[in-house]
């Protein structure tokens, strides 16, 4: 088992209802999948660099999972056919990073902070974000 | 004592340091678009090292995440007039 992130664009205009569904859907799949969500987060609508399917705004969510390289070729699937989602991208994260580092409402810029006074070695921890394999999806403007 | 290269005719100059090596807590992330933003030029080209001072190392990693923030639309691939 693996953890992997996954940040998508949804389109901005889509209601709450859809929304959930939409969510419910990536939830079964996840689950189907002996996966597990660790933690989602609404990063709210943003404006886009550039336009993605005439649109200039999109509505960001980013998502920590732990489960299968199966679950995650399922996942894509899913979010390539879904016509809400304009844009996303999978990384498969860093070996030293830990579930708990993912955790909901744990500043992930607290903990380094912490350890770094107890011992200096474990700074390299701050780098966890750093991702060793990706799949990325739709690279053209 | 601040190391000093160059040459003596054409004035002295301070190296320029990698950022990433300088402070370890910086960690280089596409969702940290507005710190990437110092990496690439006006028309949002990636910057070489000569120009930044960045390691080897962590050019590289710099890279990729600028790649991925492109993809993303958080940083543009150009701008054009």
């Amino acid at each position: 088992m693996d953890l992997y992130e996954i940040m998508f664009i949804q389109n901005p205009d889509l209601g709450e209802e859809d929304h959930e569904k939409l969510f419910t859907r990536f939830r079964n799949t996840v689950s189907k999948n002996r996966g597990e969500i660790i933690n989602t987060q609404d990063q709210g609508i943003r404006s886009l660099a550039f336009k993605i399917q005439k649109r200039s705004r999109g509505r960001y969510f980013l998502v920590h999972l732990e489960g299968p390289g199966s679950m995650i070729s399922e996942l894509e699937r899913l979010m390539r056919l879904d016509e809400n989602i304009m844009r996303f991208v999978t990384i498969k994260l860093d070996s030293h990073v830990t579930r708990e580092d993912l955790m909901p409402k744990a500043a992930p810029e607290a903990a380094p902070a912490v350890e770094t006074e107890a011992a200096p070695e474990a700074a390299p921890a701050a780098e966890a974000q750093e991702a060793v394999e990706t799949t990325e999806e739709q690279g053209g403007e | 004592m601040q190391r000093r290269h160059g040459n003596p005719r054409r004035g002295y100059y301070k190296r320029k340091t990698c950022r990433f090596c300088e402070d370890k807590n910086i960690s280089i992330d596409y969702k940290n678009s507005g710190m990437l933003r110092d990496f690439i030029t006006e028309r949002g080209k990636i910057l070489p090292r000569r120009i930044t001072g960045t390691c080897s190392r962590h050019q590289r990693q710099l890279a990729v995440e600028i790649k991925r923030a492109r993809i993303m639309a958080l940083l543009p691939f150009s701008v054009h007039d």
